[in-house]
């Protein structure tokens, strides 16, 4: 019973203590809330990512006119220009080549392209190789990868009529057959025509891996469909992980503040025994970290739609973190000496082991993430944490989630048997 | 000067020293100042692909369904791409569920009667299972492949059809001739009639350059360490304010000679003064270890990162002269780091933000901060693309400051 | 024959090197105040810590009301009440909230326990405060607060530990005239201090501690009766040197001269033949008297006279 009424003093102490709420609640919502306004498409609001728009400087220097076509220059200028492109591309044409490198360099526009003089010559296979320029600004990614891809599938069209046309034309000569000027200008005909229709898709299906197929319209699983509810689920979540860690170690830390304050030396001139004290201490932890995780868990879920899963295997996974970032705290309390040390040392290693274990959550949609490094997240307890939950998002099995939590299960109780030695050494 | 202004100079000098010798005599506030930052660097480096002697080309699942000829070109031509890598081969599904796991980029599956379809001309679509950046990045490729493939069916079709034409071809020779044609048209791409030559301004060297972003990620994760762990560091410093009050030292000080303004001054020339050796320490760091150009600017450097150390300072004495305990110090610490850093760009590019957010964004000064250091590192801009951004964060500075004292005299 | 209240015998702790307390052993009747008196270091605070339960004891043991602090710690601690040196309470709870928690931790429940919180907030005069949180107290009314949980459980035996230490005049006061209605009120006191007006006013029994041990043990008369019809003389010299201080040990009937920080103390047979005799040896010595007190035998004398050294040292 004393352990108790010591739980609720310690609770009503945690709860009472606005950097323990702010730690507890404040900071995961709002770094969700944050990356909702950085990822989150307010004006479709359909949950899924849209591409950014960037600004193009264009630059056309091509005079040349092929008969029929006219200047493939402005051929490619007019597609870059068009409707259909309006959403991903922005183009303001400039008068020549230096105006728009300046344009990027002084990131009025992301990419300049620069279509050279004898364009419409390389492409009609009536001059030299040309050149285009695409001049971008190095800061950027996504956009001048998507123009370059624009400009290239054009230009592989163009080209592709061109080769077709001058590999008839060479295996004819080959041949010994006659080439005539209207024999070349119905083969310019029939490859500039079909040649670009080639490249533009039909070629090729893209397809979603399993597990992230879109939903249907309205239908009850489109929630979990939703790329933005998946983000936030990652980040919820590894913000829960990372700050319950937090929460452990601090609401624990009560023993060392209590000892410092003189309060914990008075409780054991009293007939509690040190057993009832330092289990109310843990009881409150188990029950300030359920508190927490089950308020985050419920904020994701009627906020930002997240799926978090079937009910058992979240449940299982709140447990896993309520008992390893209860014990994590205990283990690093026994290592202090006083409070002061705890700022430091709690700030640190667990903001370190935090990120080395929630790494999956960041490098999530980052290809190339070296494997090695998903495997050292593993080395840290919430590495481990986290697992569980991303598998019951995942909709995994029981038994594949009930090996997670057997390793969680291990790893608290060593935490737990060398803290409660510690602190026993200490103070009996 | 005069000798008061000259002792009054000295006294604050004084106070600087003590603030100072007082945070590095604790060791562990060197976690904070230097070895996250480093650590941080590495690790967001390493995990975003920053690692440039790795292959940085989209590894990719195939499975050929369809055991043609053309299926064989298709896959030969995928496997000396620049952009993906051929990682496993194996059935459909299994790639796929390697997608799903995470295992590889995409799986690129060539339906069974690819070949006979693209000879007829109406070929079927090779499936791409991918998502988000990866799947978009590796069906372009696969597109431009099959184009150039079927463009070579199409270009070896009209070949054949006008020599049949010209009747220049027996029909016992028809085949030979086809497949002549057609593997013109493949090697006809080696030298295609226009060229895409894409360039960019970098200060980068190429070796610190990453293929696949053009730009070493380190010169993002670099600077936006380094301004995220600079909040953190002031904790130390702020404590001593916290301390100080707390032990009634600070009244003592009101005792003396010093004016409010000087203990002030003292105090946040401490301040000033951590932190600009932190950030020099990580810049020195990041020149030699990262083959970031820090130094290639050396006036906009030197300048920014004062100026990232006033405005740092400024906050810390706020934080200093605001809290209550060390236990507020932390929070009010640790709280302005992340969302900062968030808003900043530290964690996440601004390019990938919607543009209301990169409004909202420049309101912050680490924003400014983080484009200022990319101009430098990335950009290879000096004074004149930085301007705007020191005098932004000098008025920060400005406001925080006077907060701060505000704040002091309410106390 | 009464069971004593507490009961000390030969406990003994060391620290390391340190011989904190040595083979110490005392007895306080019911319904006594008992002082543990002694200089800073003397062993008191560490003594008291082992009968309180709080520290284990190297050897030895202490029985409260026949309770044993080693083997029925539990029974032990429920007969008492400690006051800690320091305030020991939960800043960031109320006054009642810290009562509360306290007495349940006294084994105090449901009306009980409303009841006793409401009678001592009105014995410590907080009854209108009592839902401000601590922190937000003087340090007087905190010290109230500290000395209240310790009478939550109404203990038969109240240990305090040097309750006075740091607080202005006013509260010193009222802490001692609450030592004195507790007493009359039935319950037993060990008062732990290095002022000796305390202990002369409280205590019915003194025990004075030195390095770890206790080198008296009496009442105030028994004790000052040690140091024989010694007078006291207090001389303030402005340039005490060791020269001088060795002449006055030879002058005869001077039995000790201490020093500290310019105050001389000594214990002479008679004030009135030494007297003249100290300052004729300071003016061979040029050295000038600024101060004299004479004193009557006290337990600063007691002190001085067994160990040689003041007790303010």
């Amino acid at each position: 019973m004393k352990a108790i009424d010591i739980a609720i003093k310690d609770m009503r102490q945690s709860f009472r203590n606005k950097g323990a709420i702010v730690f507890m609640f404040v900071i995961p919502i709002l770094i969700t809330v944050l990356f909702y306004f950085m990822f989150g498409n307010v004006a479709g609001g359909d949950g899924e990512f849209t591409l950014p728009v960037t600004d193009v400087a264009l630059v056309n220097l091509d005079q040349g006119e092929a008969p029929g076509f006219g200047s493939m220059g402005a051929f490619l200028g007019d597609a870059l220009q068009g409707e259909d492109l309006a959403d991903l591309v922005r183009v303001t044409e400039m008068a020549d080549a230096a105006a728009a490198r300046s344009a990027v360099d002084n990131q009025e526009a992301g990419v300049a392209v620069i279509i050279p003089a004898g364009f419409t010559g390389a492409i009609m296979g009536e001059g030299e190789t040309a050149e285009l320029e695409l001049y971008r600004d190095p800061t950027l990614t996504i956009g001048p990868s998507i123009v370059s891809s624009i400009v290239s599938q054009i230009v592989e069209g163009m080209s592709a009529g061109n080769i077709g046309m001058g590999v008839t034309l060479a295996q004819l000569a080959e041949a010994g057959g006659e080439i005539t000027p209207e024999m070349v200008q119905e083969l310019v005909t029939t490859t500039m025509e079909t040649a670009p229709a080639q490249q533009n898709g039909g070629l090729t299906t893209l397809q979603a891996p399993p597990g992230q197929e879109p939903s249907v319209e309205g239908s009850a699983d489109q929630e979990s469909g939703n790329e933005l509810a998946q983000l936030l689920a990652l980040i919820l979540g590894g913000m829960m992980v990372f700050y319950a860690f937090f929460t452990g170690a601090n609401v624990l830390n009560s023993i060392l503040t209590e000892q410092e304050k003189g309060t914990l030396q008075r409780l054991f001139t009293t007939p509690a025994s040190h057993m009832e004290i330092f289990s109310g201490k843990f009881i409150a932890t188990m029950i300030i970290l359920t508190v927490q995780i089950g308020v985050l868990l419920l904020f994701g879920r009627l906020a930002f739609h997240i799926q978090w899963g079937d009910p058992l295997p979240v449940a299982i996974a709140a447990a896993g973190l309520v008992l390893i970032a209860s014990t994590t705290g205990l283990f690093l309390v026994s290592l202090l000496k006083d409070p002061r040390q705890a700022g430091i040392i709690f700030g640190g290693l667990l903001t370190l082991t935090g990120m080395i274990g929630l790494f999956t959550v960041f490098t999530a949609s980052a290809p190339g993430t070296p494997q090695a490094l998903e495997t050292v997240s593993l080395l840290v307890p919430q590495g481990w944490a986290i697992r569980p939950f991303r598998q019951a998002m995942d909709g995994d099995t029981l038994p594949q989630i009930g090996l997670t939590f057997a390793v969680i299960l291990l790893w608290s109780a060593a935490f737990f048997l060398i803290g409660q030695y510690r602190l026993r050494k200490r103070f009996d | 000067m005069t000798t008061s202004a000259a002792t009054s100079n000295k006294r604050i000098l004084d106070l600087a020293i003590k603030d100072l010798r007082q945070i590095t005599r604790d060791r562990k506030s060197f976690i904070f100042l230097l070895i996250m930052p480093i650590a941080f660097t590495l690790l967001f480096g390493f995990a975003f692909g920053g690692n440039s002697t790795a292959d940085s080309r989209l590894p990719i699942g195939l499975a050929d369904e369809d055991g043609s000829e053309l299926s064989a070109r298709l896959a030969a031509m995928l496997g000396a791409s620049e952009v993906v890598r051929i990682e496993n081969e194996g059935g459909a599904a299994g790639l796929s569920q390697q997608v799903a796991d995470e295992a590889i980029s995409a799986a690129v599956i060539i339906p069974p009667g690819y070949g006979d379809s693209s000879l007829a001309g109406n070929p079927m679509a090779v499936m791409v299972v991918g998502g988000g950046q990866a799947g978009f990045t590796v069906d372009g490729e696969v597109q431009k492949y099959t184009a150039r493939l079927q463009n070579a069916v199409q270009a070896a079709n009209l070949s054949l059809a006008t020599a049949v034409d010209q009747e220049l071809v027996l029909t016992a020779d028809q085949q030979a001739y086809w497949e002549d044609s057609f593997a013109a048209a493949l090697a006809a791409w080696d030298s295609p009639p226009v060229i895409i030559r894409q360039d960019e301004s970098s200060a980068l060297s190429e070796e610190a350059q990453d293929t696949d972003t053009n730009y070493s990620v380190f010169a993002v994760t670099s600077p936006g360490m380094m301004s995220q762990f600079a909040s953190a560091g002031l904790m130390g410093a702020a404590g001593i304010l916290v301390v100080e009050k707390k032990t009634k030292s600070l009244q003592r000080l009101l005792t003396t000679n010093m004016s409010m303004g000087q203990i002030l001054a003292g105090h946040f020339l401490a301040m000033f003064i951590l932190i600009f050796i932190q950030l020099s320490v990580l810049i020195l760091f990041g020149q030699i270890f990262l083959d970031l150009p820090y130094l290639g600017q050396p006036l906009a450097t030197f300048l920014l990162t004062v100026m990232t150390a006033l405005f740092t300072a400024g906050l810390g004495m706020l934080i200093g002269v605001a809290a209550k305990s060390e236990e507020q110090v932390v929070v009010l610490s640790l709280v302005p780091m992340f969302l900062l850093a968030a808003l900043g760009g530290a964690w996440v590019p601004m390019e990938f933000t919607p543009q209301s957010f990169q409004r909202i964004a420049l309101l912050t000064p680490l924003a400014w901060v983080m484009e200022g250091y990319k101009d430098i590192l990335i950009r290879g801009q000096g004074m004149e693309a930085i301007s705007l951004n020191l005098l932004v964060l000098l008025l920060y500075t400005a406001v925080l400051l006077g907060l701060a004292v505000w704040r002091f005299r309410v106390n | 024959m009464e069971e004593p209240a507490i009961r000390v015998e030969h406990l003994d702790k060391r620290f390391e090197a340190i011989h904190a307390v040595n083979d110490v052993s005392f007895t306080v009747q019911q319904g006594e105040v008992f002082s543990l008196l002694g200089p800073n270091g003397a062993g008191k605070s560490t003594t008291i810590s082992m009968i309180s339960g709080l520290l284990p004891p190297d050897a030895g043991d202490a029985f409260i009301l026949g309770h044993s602090i080693t083997r029925n710690g539990a029974e032990a601690k429920a007969c008492t009440g400690v006051v800690p040196q320091e305030i020991a309470l939960y800043e960031d709870l109320t006054a009642r909230e810290n009562l509360e928690f306290w007495g349940k931790m006294y084994g105090l429940r449901s009306q009980v326990l409303k009841d006793r919180v409401a009678e001592v907030l009105d014995m410590i005069g907080l009854t209108e405060r009592q839902k401000d949180r601590i922190e937000t107290y003087s340090g007087g009314m905190k010290r109230r607060v500290n000395i209240g949980v310790a009478l939550l459980h109404k203990p038969a035996v109240i240990i305090m530990d040097e309750p006075t230490v740091g607080i202005d005049p006013q509260s010193r006061r009222h802490i001692l005239d609450e030592v004195k209605e507790l007493q009359a009120a039935g319950a037993t006191i060990l008062y732990t201090t290095h002022y000796m007006e305390e202990a002369q006013e409280l205590s019915d029994h003194i025990a004075i501690m030195d390095e770890g041990r206790i080198i008296a043990n009496g009442t105030h008369d028994e004790l000052v009766r040690l140091v024989g019809s010694h007078d006291r003389i207090d001389v303030q010299l402005s340039a005490p040197s060791a020269e001088l201080l060795e002449q006055w040990r030879e002058i005869p009937g001077v039995s000790q001269v201490a020093s500290d920080d310019g105050l001389i103390t000594v214990l002479a047979d008679d004030s009135n033949f030494v007297l003249p005799l100290l300052f004729e040896k300071a003016n061979a010595h040029k050295e000038r008297i600024t101060a004299v007190d004479i004193q009557e035998p006290n337990l600063e004398s007691v002190f001085l006279h067994l160990t040689g050294r003041a007790l303010r040292d």
